[in-house]
């Protein structure tokens, strides 16, 4: 068969024997963490996810659906999808997911180190953020976490969706001359809605 | 689709191919010039910059830490394979193993044809350039379309990638807007707005009608038998999303071990290629679409490409070259690349990792002075994410070929004759008298010598050599000491 083919073709050039023990990978250092529980979480996400051309508003949960409204309404979008995750009303206008003007999801996690968004395969579409040129993510505050190390190695487990994207900022490119051009092929306007429990 | 003439594909040329004979031409290139001199400085200047502020005084140590990954992995990768492909499969991706280029083209196109796929889009991948991939699908009736901007255009013009992350950073605008009227009839425009929209549009069409998708891979995550792909524009999400039929070519040196060291991978990989902190998408795969998923392709394959890297992996000196993880960060810094670009290498992969890849992947005799274009500056090795010892691997292939006689009588002689001259006192004082003697009355009055004598003027075609001095400097130091004792004493 040829991937055993292949693997006693790599012992070869490794002179490995099929089962011999191996040292335990070498570890990531403790300098790889760049936030901690302690930082503030909501002001690093914003930040970061500022610098890589996103917006972000904080908004009180009981303003969500307003503030969405109002930002639909504002960016002209006429078909719109919203996935029930988001505790929104869920909406979808039907018809090829190419033709949405926007589209509102939910997210796994959000990343206050770099500003990203984990968004996981599942019941919602993931055309939803991504196909759209305005992509709404519903970011619950108590989703936020502190680093990138919080969120992957925790899923080497057996359950897991077949699809998780990490997303930092909308699509760009700088391929032409270096001129930087968001919203090639993904959404070229990403807005994020982080929501407060209690608005203080 | 028109070609414009029937030039050699640039990343295969006749071979041997030697950088050298590319050089004039490049240097003569005034908008390779620019651009690529621009460009490479303005994002080595954005990786200096972003790395010293996200990690200070730590960096070296993360750089070391994710290159002991890499080796460890490189050094068990049986293991770390064989976890991989059982993980896979249990999640439900079908498994290929491709020995060459020829393999993997076949694999492919057999996929596609048993999945009845006539239009493919694709991400960007390096492997599928070096296996020729996108030939083989449109000789099998398999309407292939690139869809990364930079590639889309290429494809459109004809051309080749010359950068491993920023495939036409040779290219202006104006050739994109004249292929762009040529191909697709759009009305003529400089503006990369306007221009990128037009692509949009055209690869949305794409994207609709496409039952198959091709990508590469960033990494193969063994512990949970993931492919990992890194991108910017959304492409290779939809490359991975929209078509039924998914097809990932992966190098077999793309393992890591699990999740926490890709998160190391990741945290050092776009803001070293780009000074982002992640690529706009980093997609992670597991197997096609569950029962319970709403989109995702049906079926998700992936291809295992050796194609040359087993034996790399057999030989300790040159091994950790295999520790590459693309960033491009070596390009971008290197003196010689930034002169003379990407396609002046004729290889797929340019730079000093290309430099070192290429004879082991192709043959060194393929291309013989690869390993000589560089001054051993050191800088590639500087800022490598993975602690690859590039100037290392380029002496070592000129070692190579000194031990495998490939080098000329002339320079094998001149080699005898400078070991000779440093064996015995008497021959290195003769050495330096005959160096003063040949020179001193060649120089001008600057003390330079523009033309050197004899064969050693090529040396002095593109340089002004100082003369030696006219009194050799243990014997400077004598007359001087005794001055220093006389004045003392």
């Amino acid at each position: 068969m040829a991937e055993q083919e292949l693997l006693a073709r790599l012992r070869g050039a490794l002179k490995r024997e099929p089962g011999a023990p191996i040292p335990p990978v070498p570890g990531v250092p403790a300098a790889a963490r760049l936030v901690n529980t302690d930082d503030d979480l909501v002001g690093r996400f914003t930040a970061a996810a500022q610098a890589v051309g996103a917006e972000v508003l904080i908004v009180a949960e009981d303003e969500l659906a307003r503030r969405v409204d109002a930002l639909l309404s504002e960016a002209d979008a006429e078909r719109i999808a919203v996935a029930a995750e988001t505790g929104l009303a869920p909406r979808d206008d039907g018809g090829a997911p190419f033709d949405l003007d926007a589209g509102g999801t939910a997210v796994t996690a959000a990343i206050a180190e770099t500003g990203t968004l984990v968004i996981d395969s599942g019941a919602t579409p993931q055309t939803w953020s991504l196909l759209p040129p305005l992509h709404i993510a519903v970011v619950p505050e108590a989703r936020i976490v502190p680093d990138l190390l919080d969120i992957l190695p925790g899923s080497d487990t057996a359950t897991q969706p077949s699809a998780r994207v990490l997303v930092t900022g909308p699509s760009k490119t700088a391929d032409i001359e270096g001129v930087l051009i968001t919203g090639v092929h993904g959404p070229g306007r990403l807005v994020i809605m982080v929501v407060r429990v209690c608005a203080d | 689709m028109s070609a414009p003439d029937r030039r050699p594909h640039p990343l295969f040329p006749i071979l041997p191919h030697r950088i050298v004979e590319q050089i004039p031409g490049a240097l003569a290139d005034a908008q390779l010039q620019r651009f690529v001199g621009v460009t490479t400085r303005l994002k080595d200047a954005k990786r200096a910059q972003v790395l010293a502020d996200t990690y200070g005084d730590d960096l070296d140590a993360l750089r070391q830490a994710a290159g002991a990954v890499k080796q460890h992995t490189l050094d068990h990768l049986d293991h770390y394979l064989e976890r991989w492909i059982a993980a896979a499969h249990d999640h439900g991706a079908e498994v290929h193993v491709a020995d060459d280029g020829a393999a993997a083209r076949r694999i492919c196109v057999d996929i596609a044809q048993a999945a009845g796929a006539t239009r493919c889009v694709k991400a960007k991948s390096m492997v599928t350039e070096e296996v020729r991939l996108n030939d083989a699908l449109e000789a099998a009736g398999i309407r292939t379309v690139e869809t990364d901007l930079g590639e889309y255009i290429l494809q459109l013009d004809g051309d080749a990638p010359s950068h491993i992350v920023t495939p036409m950073i040779h290219k202006d605008r104006a050739a994109v807007g004249r292929a762009f009227e040529r191909e697709l009839g759009a009305p003529y425009s400089e503006d990369p707005a306007t221009l990128t929209a037009v692509a949009r549009a055209e690869l949305r069409t794409a994207f609709a009608e496409a039952d198959l998708g091709v990508t590469g891979g960033n990494f193969l995550v063994a512990s949970t038998g993931a492919v990992v792909i890194c991108t910017n524009e959304g492409n290779g999400r939809l490359s991975s999303t929209a078509p039924a039929t998914r097809i990932a070519l992966v190098g077999i040196e793309k393992v890591v071990p699990d999740m926490a060291s890709l998160a190391l991978m990741l945290k050092l990989l776009a803001r070293t290629s780009t000074g982002q902190p992640l690529t706009v998408y980093t997609s992670i795969a597991t197997g096609p679409k569950r029962t319970d998923e709403a989109d995702g392709p049906d079926s998700f394959h992936v291809v295992l490409l050796d194609n040359g890297r087993s034996d790399i992996l057999a030989d300790p000196t040159f091994r950790s070259a295999l520790r590459c993880i693309r960033c491009g960060a070596c390009l971008n810094t290197c003196p010689v690349y930034r002169r003379t670009g990407g396609h002046a290498y004729g290889a797929v992969y340019p730079g000093p990792i290309g430099a070192v890849l290429t004879p082991l992947l192709r043959g060194g005799e393929a291309y013989p002075d690869l390993p000589h274009a560089s001054s051993l500056c050191g800088a590639c090795h500087r800022v490598c994410p993975v602690e690859i010892d590039l100037p290392g691997l380029l002496i070592a292939h000129r070692r190579r070929q000194i031990t495998a006689r490939q080098i000329r009588w002339r320079e094998r002689l001149v080699h005898h004759l400078w070991a000779w001259s440093l064996r015995w006192r008497w021959a290195f004082r003769f050495s330096g008298w005959l160096q003063r003697w040949l020179l001193r009355r060649r120089a001008d009055a600057d003390g330079f010598v523009e033309r050197a004598p004899g064969p050693a003027k090529a040396w002095t075609e593109q340089r002004s050599l100082p003369a030696p001095a006219a009194v050799p400097f243990r014997r400077w130091w004598r007359r001087w000491a005794r001055a220093r004792r006389r004045d003392d004493g």
